[in-house]
């Protein structure tokens, strides 16, 4: 049994190592999935282009279009119509993707107009690149900005003692005779107290700006939450994609019917068969993991031999999957058909690209029929976050019995079709 | 004698199709059967249902054939991408042979059918006759006592054609039973018996000669007499013969045409021809018999 096995299996890999196009495949498709959707994939927007028109003529207002302006996602763009018609105008052209305003007499009084930010909601990931940036343009200068209200709210007092005190002295002094008043003179100045002796302090501006912490993933990196996903969706391609051809191919060539003559058993046959694109999926899996986690600096968060047997799973289900197709496409060109209509919709989704949460209640529900969807939160959840098996029991035990009614089913008919 | 391989009133259909209908069928050791017909006749599912690739949907094929027949069809049995020596080793073992004895019985057979020097050649760059060779070898690498045959030869040249039928002969000898399938009657004629195949029906199983005298026509050649001037052309020869007394079917050959007449039809040519008696072949046999079967499904 297990010299048959092998002479099998390893005739499967001269085959494949004689195939250019399927060596090709292999190596490079890994890679450039990798590199499509830890670069391309990715909705992080580098820099917005950004107008500041700044009307204020406070210090504050001053200050505040400076930070905007030396924002480092900021690239900032110069209008020769500063208006906010100017800026309408210029989205509208594309040139710019968000405007600020900062109005008269910005942060003088209470009552004094709000800043004004317009977005360009056509350019999607900008805009709300652009509603972030917001917050985190203004976070360095808000000290400065509070200790500028805090001195200015400082010298208005001191201004409005030393007015009422001139006041006050002032009537009082009227009523003092002169030969008096020459001996006050010198010491009644030395009165007015100082602004610093007042032991004043402004009251405090309360911190308006948040002070936001992103857990898991704190530079929002679209390759953290990609590249997981991609394991499984390399793990996938490869192994229905090697199982079917692979079998089609002998069905096409004659030779499976050879086979069917020897004394190789349907399981033997079934094993040998399985065993080469087990061993090239899970060399796929090892290729993306290394070349993902040194490519995008990502960390690998949780326990990994329990992450390998969970994408086991995956891959046990696919290989099922692959057997079944064998079973119904009478060529390559068909195989290689069902194996993309099998692939693709679980891609779209799976919530690998799109949230699930976003999609329509009934595209829901297909969605988590299919086998992939319930790997992508385990993906992510170890990789990213390091959660264990109490966390993702639901989803694994979905994966478990897939892999098992899979490789069950596809068995069974694999004999029939073989008898 | 006991049979190496037992058809018992055999049947197969794919849906609505009925490829094989009624066969009873036996081929001895050391005996080598021919099986002849044109496409459809059945001959690819008789071969199939002796190899044990299919079942029957009806009756039995006896007895069971896994592990003990050697298979092999002109569609292809090798593994192109593999070599001339991997292939043989490959078959070796897949029948249980250790790695050293598939080897060992590799080179045996390759030595034989003189492909021991092409050994590295990739199966896919052989010659049609070379590849068939291999493929023989590869059936036979475990001994088999039965070899199935499908079309071997269907795309060999005719030198080798001859060469591969000289290694069937050898196998027959060997004391294996052959059965071998072929849309050619003059190969078929090699064989120790031949079946003719008709609409998925044995309409016969005898040898060759036997076969041919069943037949109740006689066959003659219908030639322009030799004479002064060109002669009739080629189409008013084909008109006369059709127009022969008790002709019942004509084939153009060669400057002439082949007829087959009724037993008590006049053998005077008319004039100007020439009417030689010719010897019968398989073909005339299969023609009278396949014929005779139209009628009878005719009623």
């Amino acid at each position: 049994m297990l010299n048959r096995l092998l002479a099998l299996a390893g005739k499967e890999f001269i085959q494949i190592r004689r195939d250019k196009r399927t060596l090709a495949m292999m190596i490079v498709l890994p890679l450039l999935w990798l590199v499509l959707f830890g670069y391309a994939f990715s909705f992080d927007v580098k820099e917005v282009k950004v107008v500041v028109i700044d009307n204020s003529g406070s210090p504050t207002g001053a200050l505040v279009a400076k930070a905007f302006r030396e924002y480092d996602r900021s690239r900032v763009v110069t209008l020769a119509d500063s208006s906010e018609a100017g800026i309408r105008a210029a989205m509208y052209r594309g040139d710019v993707q968000m405007g600020i305003i900062i109005p008269p007499g910005y942060a003088e009084t209470e009552s004094s107009p709000p800043m004004k930010v317009i977005l360009d909601g056509s350019d999607l990931f900008a805009a709300q690149t652009g509603t972030r940036m917001i917050q985190k343009a203004l976070e360095p200068v808000q000290d400065e900005v509070k200790a500028q209200m805090q001195a200015k709210a400082k010298a208005d007092l001191a201004g409005r003692i030393a007015e009422q005190f001139q006041k006050v002295k002032g009537a009082l002094l009227a009523q003092v005779p002169a030969p008096v008043m020459a001996q006050l003179g010198g010491k009644l100045a030395a009165l007015q107290p100082p602004a610093d002796a007042l032991a004043f302090t402004p009251p405090a501006v309360p911190q308006l700006v948040p002070q936001v912490e992103t857990l898991y993933n704190p530079d929002l990196k679209s390759a953290n939450v990609m590249i997981p996903g991609l394991l499984g969706l390399v793990v996938m391609f490869m192994a229905i994609l090697m199982t079917v051809l692979g079998i089609v191919r002998e069905r096409e060539h004659g030779t499976l019917e050879q086979l069917v003559v020897t004394p190789i058993t349907p399981f033997e046959l079934m094993l040998g068969k399985l065993i080469p694109p087990f061993v090239i999926a899970a060399m796929d899996f090892a290729l993306v993991y290394l070349l993902g986690i040194d490519l995008f600096n990502l960390t690998f968060a949780g326990n990994f031999p329990l992450f390998v047997g969970l994408s086991m799973l995956l891959l046990f289900t696919t290989l099922g999957l692959g057997l079944l197709l064998s079973t119904v496409a009478q060529n390559q060109q068909q195989a290689m058909q069902l194996a993309m209509f099998t692939i693709f919709p679980q891609i779209l989704v799976s919530g690998l690209i799109f949230p699930l949460i976003s999609l329509p209640k009934w595209v829901q529900y297909i969605a988590y029929l299919l086998p992939f969807t319930h790997y992508v939160p385990i993906a992510r959840g170890m990789f990213i976050k390091g959660q264990g098996l109490d966390q993702l029991l639901v989803p694994s035990l979905v994966l478990a019995f897939y892999a098992v009614a899979a490789l069950v089913l596809a068995s069974v008919r694999f004999r029939k079709r073989l008898a | 004698m006991n049979a190496a391989i037992r058809f018992i009133n055999v049947s197969r259909s794919y849906g609505a199709v009925q490829a094989v209908s009624g066969v009873d069928l036996e081929v001895n050791p050391g005996e080598m059967i021919g099986l002849v017909g044109p496409d459809g006749s059945g001959k690819t599912t008789l071969a199939r249902l002796a190899a044990g690739v299919l079942a029957p949907s009806a009756g039995r094929v006896e007895p069971e054939s896994r592990g003990r027949v050697g298979y092999l069809t002109g569609r292809g049995s090798l593994y192109v991408e593999l070599t001339v020596w991997e292939n043989i080793r490959f078959f070796g073992r897949i029948y249980g042979m250790s790695r050293a004895k598939a080897a060992a019985e590799g080179q045996r057979l390759l030595e034989w059918i003189g492909l021991w020097p092409f050994k590295n050649r990739l199966s896919g760059q052989l010659s049609g006759g070379m590849r068939q060779k291999l493929a023989l070898a590869c059936a036979i690498v475990h001994r088999p006592p039965v070899l199935i045959l499908d079309e071997p030869t269907t795309a060999v040249d005719p030198v080798a054609r001859a060469d591969f039928w000289d290694l069937l002969h050898g196998q027959a000898k060997e004391g294996r039973a052959v059965m071998v399938t072929t849309p050619y009657m003059d190969e078929a004629e090699h064989c120790d018996r031949v079946g003719l195949l008709h609409r998925g029906r044995l309409l016969a199983i005898d040898r060759a000669p036997s076969l041919i005298e069943r037949l109740p026509w006689r066959m003659a050649l219908l030639t322009p007499a030799p004479g002064a001037g060109p002669g009739p052309g080629r189409m008013a020869v084909i008109k006369v013969a059709g127009e022969l007394r008790g002709q019942r079917w004509i084939q153009p050959k060669g400057a002439g045409v082949r007829v087959a007449l009724e037993p008590g039809a006049s053998m005077t040519p008319p004039v100007g021809y020439e009417l030689t008696p010719v010897s019968a072949s398989l073909e005339d046999a299969y023609v009278w018999l396949s014929g005779a079967a139209e009628e009878v499904r005719a009623g």
